[in-house]
């Protein structure tokens, strides 16, 4: 606060002395004093502080000028208007030029101080009839006189100083100090053109005064051209006041010559600051421009020296129709012409004859011409003649209007890769040539094989049905059929096995419900288990009943029998378990996941992985005592592959083992059933089924959950029981049930219901032909041959439930 | 129906045991077995007497089973044909059944599947109460 004061008290003194020093200078005797430094040092600082900041300045100028009055001329209460007329009108013209011309005024531009004077001057004119009209009360009557010379005289000092004030202060301090010798050199010329200028009264040398003001803008810029400017102010005002120079000469009164002088004053400066700033900016932009162009001229030559460098690719300029314009080290390594060969031909001979007629070369730089860049690859020719495989990269390069200047061209040699990729499909094809004879051949042995095959089976068998064999030639003849259908398996497969090493698998996927699949491979292979003793279930992870996937169903069946298979072949005691299990992506795909799992001897984690190869079986006594040909887990593998998936094994000696197959597969959206037609399509039929064997139950259920209401009971008795209570559409019923069997059964039912009872069809393993007669002939509607099939079963439903005569359909297909 | 008549099986092999093999088994079932060797024959014998049924080879010499099926079709016969394949090919099984034959087996065969097929290819349409499901 004491600070702020402090500066605006020196503030007001300073502005006091100057005004004092002006009226001292023009020694007149009267209040109409013609030189106003303070007005024009006032203007300056208001061009260059904000409005708030100058009120200080302001205030500090009024009573400077007040006081320096007071002190010259006495005590007089006109004093306190003129300091605020004259601060007013600095004010006034400063914001006004703010507002016309532009914010911020740096004198460097004609239009900035012709604009300025004139504001200046016409701010002045009204200013400078309220002070004579002021002073016209006190002591000078002479009113138009004394308000045009003040107008003039403010007007004047404003145009000489305010400039300097802007130039001096917006003038880079620093810079005056690291530019010591031509401050001085200017100081020098300075001093001596003013001496000259203001010694000598005889002769007006004042015309020296521009020439060396536009010298020293020239070796110090336009701020030491504004320090030249005020100092010649101050010597020429003061000399002038004190009677040197040339103008007392030639005017009488001080007045006069003082304000002749400060017309000659701002003359100089309105017309030397713009042409001192010019010539500084020149001078600036010349040294910029210098500096660019060096700092251009060190880049292109970094530039070169880096592409020449370049030893590898080819690096080369086209001018606009495709002639070389550079040329690099790479390029004379790959196309062995020097760059004096070279530069000015066009790209066209680098290509074969060939591709020149066909206009190829052209082609690419049309191409490149018109999509900025093209890629490339083919054949080329060097100087001497040879050809070498090309991979370019064409770059157009354009100007900043848009117009093609040229284009930029990488050319790499890539004959070794090229001749890599050629011998590579050789031999990849070759491969597969051979891969193919290797699958053919397999094939037509196995076709040749079949052939006398089918005479030892057919004939063996024929051997063995009969009767009047002794047991010894029995026992030869079970032999061969044994070893036959043994080969027989192998010949299989070795055929799948070379199908799938030449990637020739066949997959068909449709729609199939994995939980009937496991169904279906646990029938074929119950028997089996039974006779050892075995329990075999198949296991439905929650969700997966009743849904379908996309997979092919007869290879992913062969998978589950061999792994069913072998679990049945290798456990002696406990269960084998088939489980089903979905796991689901986000992205609707899902990995469909089948494992069997055992209560076997186990597997050592050593022998695991041994196991998917071909031809592996853990110990030659195990085959000898298991059979089979070793191909059983890689055929597995190979089909889990084909369908994109994995197979695995889970297992350690003594636990039992657990092989796995997974495979990504799409949801399908259903089963495509065909649903019973004519009056029951809408409504469901009701079931009944009656088997002693759980697994039967549930394939039903399975099978028909779609097509039919299935009630399952145990028994006979049940099933006679529950059908006098509730009416059904089909009544199937196996034959051999613990308490009551199905043909018992079957006559109980027709006794209750008489000719209302439903059609009941009878389930039988003893399918020979008059066994299955003699149940229709006992009553039955139908027979449905064990094991079952889900297609049987289906179809039956169908034809009883629904219209009859969809049994075609089912032809050719394998049902047994 | 009269089990007692003989039905008279054409059986179209070209492999001497394997057709010996097949007539032996139509024979012993109380059939009649025609055997020949290729499709001219095989015509020749359907023009001669048309047989209850056809047992046919695909892989034939000159004109394969397709090809006699074909002929079939074009003379407008209908003949229950059990087709014989040496392998389970998806495409010949479709092609066969689209030129009218009704069932297939692969060769080798079990004795005990065969006669089923056969017994099931002599019954032209299931008895409308009797229906077996196999």
């Amino acid at each position: 606060m004491i600070k702020t004061a402090l500066k605006s008290v020196a503030w007001t003194l300073a502005f006091a002395v100057l005004e004092w020093l002006a009226i001292a200078t023009t020694k007149d005797g009267t209040h109409v004093v013609v030189l106003r430094p303070v007005a024009g040092v006032l203007a300056g600082i208001c061009l260059l502080v904000s409005g708030r900041r100058a009120i200080k300045f302001l205030v500090a100028a009024a009573a400077g000028t007040t006081l320096a009055r007071a002190f010259a001329f006495g005590i007089n209460p006109v004093f306190l208007p003129i300091g605020l007329v004259v601060t007013g009108c600095s004010w006034a013209a400063c914001r006004l030029t703010q507002r016309l011309i532009g914010p911020r005024i740096t004198f460097g531009r004609w239009r900035e101080s012709l604009g300025f004077i004139t504001i200046c001057t016409l701010v002045a004119i009204p200013c400078g009839f309220i002070f004579a009209g002021v002073v016209r009360f006190s002591a000078e009557p002479d009113f138009l006189r004394n308000a045009l010379s003040w107008s003039l005289s403010t007007a004047l000092s404003c145009s000489i100083f305010a400039p300097v004030v802007v130039i001096s202060m917006q003038g880079r301090a620093g810079a005056f100090a690291s530019r010591a010798r031509p401050l001085m050199l200017s100081s020098l010329i300075m001093a001596a053109v003013l001496l000259l200028c203001f010694t000598t009264s005889t002769v007006p040398f004042l015309f020296l005064l521009p020439i060396a003001i536009v010298v020293v803008a020239l070796i110090a810029e336009i701020e030491g051209a504004a320090l030249a400017l005020a100092a010649t102010s101050v010597v020429a005002l003061a000399a002038t006041g004190a009677g040197y120079g040339p103008l007392p000469r030639l005017f009488e009164s001080r007045p006069t010559q003082i304000m002749v002088m400060e017309v000659f004053l701002a003359l100089l400066t309105v017309t030397l600051l713009p042409v001192a700033a010019a010539l500084s900016e020149r001078e600036k932009l010349k040294k910029k421009l210098e500096s660019a162009v060096q700092e251009s001229r060190r880049n292109a030559a970094l530039l070169h020296q880096i592409v020449d460098a370049v030893d590898d690719h080819a690096i080369i300029m086209l001018d606009a129709e495709g002639r070389i314009a550079t040329w690099n080290r790479g390029a004379e390594r790959i196309n062995g012409y020097s760059a004096d060969e070279i530069v000015g031909e066009h790209i066209r001979c680098f290509y074969p004859p060939d591709a020149r007629a066909a206009g190829t070369p052209e082609r690419l730089l049309k191409a490149a011409a018109e999509s900025d860049h093209v890629a490339d690859e083919g054949w080329r020719v060097r100087m001497d003649g040879s050809r070498f495989w090309a991979g370019l990269s064409l770059h157009a390069m354009r100007g900043a209007g848009g117009e093609l200047l040229g284009y930029s061209k990488v050319t790499r040699d890539l004959t070794a890769r090229k001749a890599h990729e050629d011998a590579l499909a050789i031999a990849k094809e070759e491969a597969q040539a051979a891969a193919q004879a290797k699958a053919d051949f397999l094939a037509n042995m196995s076709h040749e094989i079949r052939t006398p095959l089918t005479s030892v089976i057919g004939f063996s068998d024929l051997l063995w049905e009969r009767a009047d064999l002794d047991e010894v030639a029995q026992g030869f003849v079970s032999r061969i059929r044994d070893g036959s259908r043994a080969l027989l398996a192998l010949v299989n497969d070795i055929l799948d096995f070379s199908k799938i090493e030449s990637g020739q698998i066949d997959l068909r996927p449709a729609p199939v419900e994995p939980m009937l699949l496991a169904h279906d491979v646990v029938q074929l292979l119950a028997l089996q288990a039974e006779e050892k003793g075995l329990a075999l279930h198949p296991v439905c992870v929650q969700g997966l009943a009743g849904r379908a996937v996309m997979m092919d169903a007869a290879r992913m069946r062969q998978v589950l029998i061999n792994y069913v298979g072998n679990a049945v072949k290798f456990t002696d005691r406990g269960a084998v378990e088939l489980s089903v299990s979905l796991i689901e992506q986000d992205d609707g795909t899902a990995r469909l996941r089948f494992a069997v799992r055992d209560t076997g001897p186990g597997i050592a984690p050593d022998q695991q992985e041994k196991l998917f190869h071909r031809f592996s079986q853990l110990d030659s006594s195990a085959g000898k005592q298991h059979g089979g040909t070793g191909l059983g887990l890689a055929i597995c593998k190979g089909i889990a592959i084909a369908m994109k998936g994995e197979v695995g094994v889970v297992s350690a000696p003594g636990e039992g083992a657990t092989f796995w197959i997974e495979i990504p597969t799409v949801m399908a959206r259903a089963v495509p059933t065909p649903k019973p037609n004519g009056a029951q399509g809408s409504e469901r039929p009701s079931l009944l089924v009656a088997d002693d064997h759980d697994v039967n139950l549930t394939l039903v259920k399975m099978a028909l959950a779609d097509q039919a209401e299935v009630t399952v009971v145990h028994d006979g008795r049940e099933a006679v029981k529950l059908v006098q209570e509730k009416s059904f559409d089909l009544i199937l019923l196996d034959i051999r049930m613990p308490e009551m069997g199905g043909v018992e059964a079957m006559g109980e039912i027709r006794k209750a219901l008489g000719a209302s009872a439903p059609p009941l069809i009878a389930f039988t393993a003893e399918n020979d032909e008059a066994n299955l007669e003699s149940l229709i002939q006992a009553g039955f509607d139908a027979t449905i041959a064990k094991p079952l099939s889900v297609e049987t079963l289906r179809r039956c439903v169908r034809d009883k439930c629904g219209r009859a005569g969809a049994l075609s359909e089912g032809a050719g297909r394998d049902v047994a | 129906m009269s089990r007692e008549r003989v039905r008279r099986i054409l059986v179209v092999e070209d492999e001497d045991p394997i057709r010996e093999l097949i007539a032996l088994r139509v024979d012993l079932a109380g059939h009649h077995a025609i055997a020949v060797r290729n499709g001219l024959e095989a015509l020749h014998a359907i023009n001669q007497r048309m047989p209850d049924a056809m047992i046919l080879d695909i892989g034939l010499p000159a004109m394969d089973g397709f090809e006699i099926l074909h002929a079939i079709q074009h003379n407008g016969w209908t003949i229950p044909t059990l087709m014989l394949t040496a392998r389970h090919a998806a495409q010949d099984v479709k092609q066969a059944i689209d030129l009218g034959a009704r069932d297939y087996l692969t060769k080798p065969f079990d004795g005990k599947m065969f006669l089923q097929k056969l017994e099931r290819l002599l019954q032209p349409a299931p008895p409308k109460g009797a229906v077996h499901y196999l």
